[in-house]
């Protein structure tokens, strides 16, 4: 038989084009990123149990102070922001909230299940937004 | 589905991290709240190293973070059709990679705060 599974593909492809299944992907994504740098980032800040000289070292070789690496710091941010936001969302719905009740699937069936979490979603994508946009200005506006 | 012990302590994990992340990001990278270059001099460094309650919201946040962290990688390896039938060389892999950053960072961060008298 034709094996369906699917694979690396299964990491990616979410289906049928509704939002949830781009932020599906997305957090996927983001929560691998955020792994790689919380492994890098343990690494790089346990410096500092090494003096002064240690710690500064570490701060010029990830570049403190580069604004290319500030960039690639509100992009951290960026990440940081969608993933929590969009883990929130998803623990709300885990936890059964605004998901509504089980119903007998009468036709034509009653959109319950987006009816309030859709709305919930872009509600809390606008919240990250104003963070994001917040953090844009203390990244690139205030003088460092 | 019932889903087991680990799954409800990934969520819980999650949640505690939403408070936790956000309120690092927002004290380490923006300068409205002191943070930014002017966090990352050595004074600053070791004042937040040798504060008490900082250093246990560092414990709690990199315990948190961790578990969090890789127990998403490892659900998400085991989905692949190579790990389907390895899913306990997976948690053994990607704990042990998680044991060893956890003991990492909380010797960095005790030997600082247990050293600069900060008992
Ligand atoms: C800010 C707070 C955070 C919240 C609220 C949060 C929430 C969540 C939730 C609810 C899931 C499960 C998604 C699902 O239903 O499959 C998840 C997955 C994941 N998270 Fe987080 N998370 C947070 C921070 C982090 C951090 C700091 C890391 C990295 C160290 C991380 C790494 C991951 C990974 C790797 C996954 C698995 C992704 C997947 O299976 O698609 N998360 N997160």
């Amino acid at each position: 038989m034709k094996d369906r599974r699917l694979g690396i593909r299964g990491w990616i492809y979410g289906g049928k084009h509704n939002p949830e299944r781009f932020l599906y992907t997305l957090h996927r994504l983001t929560g691998v990123l955020l792994v790689l740098y919380l492994s890098v980032h343990i690494l790089v800040v346990g410096s500092r149990a090494f003096g002064q000289e240690a710690w500064e070292g570490a701060m010029r070789l990830v570049g403190l102070g580069n604004p290319v690496v500030r960039f690639f710091e509100y992009l951290l941010v960026v990440v940081v922001l969608f993933h929590a936001v969009n883990g929130a969302r998803l623990i709300l719905g885990e936890l059964g909230f605004t998901i509504g009740r089980p119903r007998r699937p009468i036709y034509p069936y009653p959109k319950e299940s987006i009816r309030k979490p859709r709305p919930l979603l872009w509600i809390l994508m606008i919240l990250a937004a104003v963070y994001l946009a917040f953090a844009a200005y203390n990244f690139f506006a205030l003088p460092a | 589905m019932r889903e087991g012990l680990g799954w409800t302590l990934h969520l819980l994990a999650g949640a505690f991290l939403f408070i936790l992340l956000l309120a690092h990001v927002s004290q380490l990278h923006l300068i409205s709240f002191g943070g930014g270059e002017q966090a990352l001099e050595w004074s600053a460094v070791l004042t937040r190293a040798l504060s008490r309650p900082q250093v246990i919201a560092y414990l709690v946040f990199l315990a948190a973070a961790l578990y969090h962290g890789f127990f998403g990688l490892r659900n998400l390896l085991i989905e692949l059709p190579v790990f389907r039938r390895r899913v306990a060389a997976v948690t053994f892999t990607v704990s042990i990679i998680g044991i060893v950053l956890f003991v990492y960072g909380l010797y960095t961060t005790l030997a600082l705060y247990l050293q600069g008298g900060g008992a």
